[in-house]
């Protein structure tokens, strides 16, 4: 498992995220459990898988990809529309398969692939409207799907 | 009082009649509903090392006026509140405990002094880590004791609830094998954008991974976001006008009594707090304690106040790794120490009592002629707890290595 510190990093780095205000990630490094520079035991934080894998921590985990993902996080800023390229923004299946080629270099496990593609005609992936035949897909949310994939949790 | 639908099916005739005399549809929503009355803990760990001559004082020992020259809080007297609350004639309260006065006099609360780990030690990262694993001396345990006890008494009908620690990461005391939360902010424990394709797709995921710890973990915190949705936290409103403290640890206790009236299969609740650890001007009547110890007080109350009659099946049992030096430094402050002394409230409990075998604070009685010596386990109390209020039988695997005898009990616990 990857720490907090090691989670962040590597989803700004994936997203190629431009964060000119560092302070709002440090504390989404708090929040999974590894607060920076205050750590109590001197031995300093843990390098155990187990340390970082519980509930409360799990669940931050995921909704840190998803707020990063979707540009909602404060400070940072995301262009996935550059990251994916155009035509990921009319066909969610492309966008996907980006997403999962940019952020796991097409490691994926068949079902979590299986899970992914079984999302992608939700309406709030599709973003249709019946007076536009012009889809928008949320390119964010899909992103934040593949970053919150346990694939992406291991180091 | 907000009635719900299961308090009315528990408290009206309906229940009398017997299940037999209840229309299936009734019969079904008793049958689901949790075990309302099972016991319940709170464990407090107070991290940075209490003075507990400061909190729970020995005023009728007269070196501890001796050796703290600037710091003693005075004897009690009459009328006047900057002095020591008199609990049995040697023992009292800090001024800033006076919330906790009626519920020791409602015998609902007990003081157990004179108790720490027997360790040596003065680290207060060793301290902290024998206490959490219920081990002292040995670095190679690696579950927690509260664990164990999880692991002790199986559950088949445990929910993601059933052991949770209100802060960010799971404490040393709860870590294990037994399946444990660690919940930062209840109001926050839920999934950010649309419901179906997250939950519904990350769900999926999880359930599906080949790693077992993550599959595990995913597990308990779908079903933990699906059981909160049903409480709605944003909206609670404590009762009985308990007034928390506004900070974190207010916050958590109300987040504790929250859950338990909620029913969600709560059992063991964990919280801390942090700052006791006090080497330069500690202060005495005020001072830098003295703010600690009111939010203390004032928390504790109002958790007992909110909780109201549900008390009877809740025990709360607070602890720090060890105490503070008898005498007060040269900084008008306390260095790391050894015995200190532990709260315990519950309707279960044998309150209204200083429970302690004084070791005596003269040269010659004090551990290493300088900190008050431990004259009681605590691993004997939290035994006792686990043992006569949750009814846990395994203490041996508990505390491994340590004989706790039912005899040796203090009797803390009505059973």
């Amino acid at each position: 498992m990857k720490t907090p510190l090691e989670l962040v990093a590597s989803t700004a780095r994936a997203l190629g995220a431009d964060v000119p205000v560092s302070l709002p990630l440090a504390q989404w490094v708090g929040r999974m459990g590894e607060p920076l520079f205050l750590c109590q035991p001197p031995t300093g934080y843990s390098d155990k898988s187990e340390t970082w894998v519980n509930t409360g921590a799990l669940l931050n985990r995921l909704n840190f990809a998803l707020t990063f993902a979707g540009d909602k996080m404060a400070g940072t800023s995301v262009d996935l529309k550059t990251l994916l390229g155009q035509p990921s923004s009319a066909d969610p299946a492309i966008a996907l398969d980006q997403s999962i080629q940019i952020f796991l270099a097409g490691d994926i496990a068949d079902s979590t692939r299986k899970t992914l593609e079984s999302r992608l005609n939700d309406p709030q992936i599709l973003q249709a409207r019946l007076d536009d035949p012009v889809k928008q897909v949320n390119e964010g949310l899909i992103a934040g799907l593949v970053l919150g994939a346990p694939e992406f949790q291991r180091r | 009082m907000n009635i719900s639908r299961r308090y009315f099916i528990k408290n009206s005739g309906l229940a009398m009649l017997g299940m037999a005399a209840l229309p299936a549809f009734l019969q079904r929503a008793v049958a689901a509903s949790t075990t309302p009355n099972k016991k319940k803990m709170v464990v407090l760990f107070q991290r940075g090392a209490m003075d507990g001559l400061n909190v729970v004082i020995p005023f009728g020992e007269r070196n501890y006026y001796n050796l703290r020259p600037t710091i003693a809080i005075p004897e009690p007297r009459r009328g006047n509140t900057d002095t020591v609350i008199d609990l049995d004639g040697f023992f009292g309260l800090h001024p800033s405990l006076a919330p906790l006065l009626p519920i020791y006099q409602r015998r609902e609360l007990a003081i157990v002094h004179a108790v720490g780990s027997p360790d040596p030690t003065r680290s207060h990262f060793d301290a902290q880590d024998f206490m959490e694993s219920g081990t002292p001396g040995r670095k190679a345990t690696d579950d927690g004791w509260l664990n164990r006890a999880m692991q002790s008494m199986t559950d088949e009908k445990a929910t993601p609830f059933r052991a949770v620690a209100f802060g960010p990461y799971l404490p040393r005391t709860l870590q294990g094998t037994a399946p444990a939360v660690a919940i930062p902010d209840l109001k926050q424990f839920k999934m950010y954008g649309p419901q179906q394709t997250v939950e519904g797709g990350f769900e999926a995921m999880y359930a599906q991974t080949v790693d077992q710890a993550l599959r595990g973990v995913g597990h308990e915190t779908f079903e933990a976001v699906d059981q909160l949705k049903k409480i709605n936290p944003d909206k609670y409103q404590p009762e009985n006008g308990a007034d928390y403290p506004k900070n974190r640890f207010g916050q958590s206790l109300m987040e504790i009594a929250e859950l338990f009236k909620a029913d969600v299969g709560l059992e063991v609740a964990f919280l801390d707090s942090g700052g006791w650890d006090h080497h330069v001007n500690e202060g005495a009547v005020q001072g830098q304690l003295a703010n600690l110890l009111r939010d203390l007080g004032q928390g504790i109350a109002a958790f007992h106040q909110d909780m109201g009659d549900r008390m009877s099946d809740v025990v709360f049992v607070s602890m720090s790794e060890f105490g503070r030096t008898a005498r007060e430094n040269g900084n008008r402050g306390t260095d790391h120490g050894h015995a200190n002394c532990m709260f315990v409230m519950g309707g279960d409990i044998k309150g209204g009592r200083v429970y302690s075998r004084w070791p005596g604070m003269s040269e010659g009685q004090l551990h290493d002629g300088r900190d008050l010596a431990v004259t009681t386990d605590y691993r004997s109390i939290l035994g006792e707890i686990l043992s006569r209020h949750m009814r846990d039988d395994n203490l041996k695997t508990v505390f491994p290595g340590f004989a706790n005898d039912p005899k040796q009990f203090l009797k803390i616990v009505n059973s």
